[in-house]
Order: structure tokens, then C-alpha cells, then sequence
């Protein structure tokens, strides 16, 4: 039989992957380095670092276009924007293998280098749109973290 | 004698070179000399100065380099030419007849944001005739003048004289030549104003505010968060001289 401690670490894990699901469509591990924001209205889920490096996920009405049609939308909105030059292009997954896109930028910003990722899942009626921000020295070093936590990913 | 009779031939030989438009120059067919000024010229009824035409252009387009190349083949086309060129800017002349339709075709390269037409009178053509006339009139003066000189001293004056007035009528014939020409072509300028890449997108766009709302700008403005209450916690960190990031400690 689990020791009380043991247990009582176990619940308090379960209630925090609940909660941080809770009311949400989807789930995503808040990486290590990372805290997530309380009273979010713009963002379904916000987290960042004390140096600044933000992760966020909106989720908003799909209708009935595809991931295509809106990594097409995002690129372009971007594209119209000063100062962003798109890096690279990928195809992503989800934890639980919902295809998706990803678009990497470089901004300039007062003569700093930042660096912006998006990230297009669409799952039934839901768009689900994953960015995380900061600055090019900030991104790469917690890189790894933040492609952990949008790994994690998973749609209800 | 003999020199006397040189210059003669010297004279007959000036007249027949410079004006060749005036009456035949053999001893024979020139008046005997007179002290009697010759009669008036006879009326002429005052001509219209000559108008000159001018047009300024300037238009949009997303090609410049392309319209530009475009506008001189229709310009030499038309029987013009180029008068300068520097950057986004083109001076062309086109004879006057095809003025009109030359500035219209230039306008349809692009979206024609400004136009200019200027028509002036142009009366230096009818200035620079009425004083070549006339000059012409005292050379010939000059020349009867000279057939009844007899004295050195007089003959000498009036060749001088003579050859004075020669060389102002030469220089205003070359005026002439170049008033004449430049009413002959209309002078059109063309400016260019690139086309900016926003404008050259489709007038609609998707209309969905979160898109509108993606970037660095909103993903880092944590401002909708309890932390970023606090004043000045927009963004919740600064850098310092030497631009290291500090994370602010009222904003925890």
C-alpha cells in the first residue's frame, strides 16, 4: 500500500493536470522555468519566464478551414508586418498526433533580435493556435523547454 | 585700281555666301549706288507668338524600372527622344503634333496621381525674325553703301561694319534654329512613385481580431494578468546601460 506521502504527492499532481486542463479544450505541461499566468483573457493558457520569454495558446473558431488555409493566414498577416522574416517552416504534432505546422520568425525591435514561433492545430471546430516569444538569446536557451511544453500538447 | 577692284570681288563674293536668299550679286544686277533711303517695306500684319507645351507627370507604379524602359521605346516611337533621366524621374521631349496622345499613353502606365499641362506663348521665334529682318535690311544697306564708296577709310568702316552685322545675323540664325526646335517638341517630365507592397495586397483581408492580434507585441504584453497590474510592469522587466534584462521586483 502507497505511503500517505507518496499519495498525497500522486493527488496534488492530478489535481494540477486538471485543473490546468480545466475549462480548456486542451492540455499542455507547463515546462520547467515557466510559470503560467492567472486571469488570461486574450490567451487560453499563458506561461513565462522571468526573463521574459512568454508561451501562449489561443483557441478560437476553426469554421471549416484546415490547417493550411490557416498557417496561409497566419504567414500572411505576418508577412505584412515589419520587421518579420520567416526562418523556417515545419510540420509539427501534437502529444496525441494531431498534425499541425509550425512558422519560425526573426524580428528586429529597436535594434534587438527576437525570435517568434506559431504553431497550427486544428482539431474538429477549434483552431488552436500555439506562440511562444523573446528574445533570440532568451529563446535559445530555454528552446528546449518551450518544445517540450508544445510537445505535450493534447486536445480534448 | 587693282586693290580697289580686288575688294569689289571680295564683297560680290561675302553676299553670295551669307544670304543666299537675296537677288543675283553680279556687278550688273546690283542698283547703282544712291544717297536716297530706300522706300518703307510694306505692311505686315503682326504674327501670333507660337505656344510651347509642357506636361508633368506623376504616377504609381510597381515597376518603375519596367515603365521607364516602356516610356522611352514609345517616346522614340513617337519620333522624340530622352532629355534626362535620374532615378525615378524621366524628361522626354516629343514633337508637338504627338504630344497629346503621348502624354495620354504615358499616364495609362500606372495609376496617374498628378498632372500638369502648361501652354505658353512663346514670341522669342517672332522676336529673333523681326531682328534677323532687319539686320538683314542693314547688311544690305551697307553693301549699296560700299558700292559707291570711294575713300580707303570709308571702304574699310563699311567692310567692318558689314562683317559685324554678318556675325549677328549668324548668331540669330542659330537662335532661330533653337526656338524653332524647341517649339517643334513638347518637353513631358514623369515621376514615379513606387508601389508599396501593402498596396499592391487585396483590399480585403480576413476579418478575425485574433489574427489582427498575433506577434511579439501582444504575446509579451502580459498586461491582461494580475502581475502586470501594477504600474510600470509593462513589460515586467527592463534592461539596464548595459542591457542585460533584470526582471522588476515589484512586478513579482
Amino acid at each position: 500500500m502507497m505511503s500517505p506521502l507518496p499519495r498525497l504527492r500522486l493527488t496534488l499532481l492530478l489535481a494540477a493536470w486538471v485543473f490546468a486542463g480545466c475549462g480548456r479544450p486542451f492540455a499542455i505541461q507547463t515546462p520547467p522555468g515557466l510559470v503560467e499566468l492567472p486571469g488570461q483573457t486574450d490567451f487560453a493558457y499563458r506561461a513565462m519566464t522571468p526573463d521574459g520569454v512568454v508561451l501562449g495558446v489561443r483557441v478560437v473558431d476553426a469554421g471549416n478551414a484546415d490547417v493550411a488555409f490557416w498557417t496561409e493566414a497566419v504567414w500572411l498577416h505576418m508577412k505584412d508586418l515589419t520587421g518579420y522574416a520567416l526562418l523556417t517552416s515545419a510540420d509539427v504534432s501534437s502529444a496525441d498526433g494531431t498534425r499541425g505546422k509550425e512558422l519560425r520568425f526573426s524580428h528586429v525591435d529597436h535594434g534587438r533580435d527576437f525570435e517568434y514561433t506559431v504553431r497550427v492545430f486544428v482539431q474538429g471546430h477549434h483552431l488552436f493556435v500555439v506562440e511562444a516569444g523573446g528574445t533570440k538569446e532568451d529563446m535559445s536557451r530555454y528552446r528546449a523547454a518551450l518544445d517540450g511544453a508544445m510537445a505535450s500538447l493534447r486536445f480534448n | 585700281m587693282f586693290g580697289f577692284q580686288q575688294r569689289k570681288t571680295t564683297i560680290q563674293f561675302q553676299i553670295q555666301h551669307t544670304a543666299p536668299g537675296l537677288p543675283g550679286t553680279s556687278p550688273a544686277a546690283l542698283p547703282p549706288p544712291s544717297l536716297v533711303p530706300p522706300s518703307a517695306p510694306p505692311f505686315e500684319p503682326p504674327r501670333e507668338p507660337a505656344t510651347s507645351y509642357s506636361a508633368t507627370l506623376v504616377i504609381v507604379a510597381a515597376q518603375v524600372d519596367v515603365t521607364l524602359g516602356r516610356i522611352e521605346q514609345l517616346v522614340r516611337a513617337a519620333g522624340g527622344r530622352l532629355a534626362s533621366r535620374a532615378d525615378a524621374t524621366l524628361v522626354v521631349r516629343v514633337p508637338r503634333a504627338r504630344f497629346d496622345e503621348t502624354t495620354a499613353a504615358i499616364a495609362k502606365m500606372g495609376d496617374l496621381v498628378h498632372r500638369e499641362v502648361h501652354a505658353e506663348a512663346d514670341d522669342q521665334v517672332v522676336d529673333i525674325e523681326l531682328r534677323l529682318k532687319n539686320a538683314r535690311g542693314v547688311r544690305e544697306r551697307l553693301a549699296q553703301l560700299l558700292q559707291g564708296a570711294t575713300a580707303t577709310k570709308d571702304v574699310l568702316d563699311l567692310e567692318k561694319e558689314i562683317a559685324r552685322v554678318t556675325g549677328e545675323i549668324e548668331s540669330m540664325d542659330g537662335q532661330l534654329r533653337a526656338a524653332n526646335e524647341r517649339l517643334a517638341y513638347s518637353m513631358i517630365t514623369v515621376s514615379f512613385q513606387p508601389l508599396r507592397a501593402s498596396e499592391s495586397r487585396a483590399a480585403a483581408t480576413l476579418p478575425f481580431p485574433w489574427l489582427a492580434d498575433l506577434g511579439l507585441r501582444s504575446l509579451l504584453d502580459v498586461s491582461s494578468t494580475s502581475l502586470a497590474s501594477t504600474p510600470g510592469c509593462t513589460p515586467p522587466f527592463a534592461y539596464d546601460a548595459q542591457g542585460l534584462k533584470h526582471f522588476k521586483p515589484e512586478c513579482l
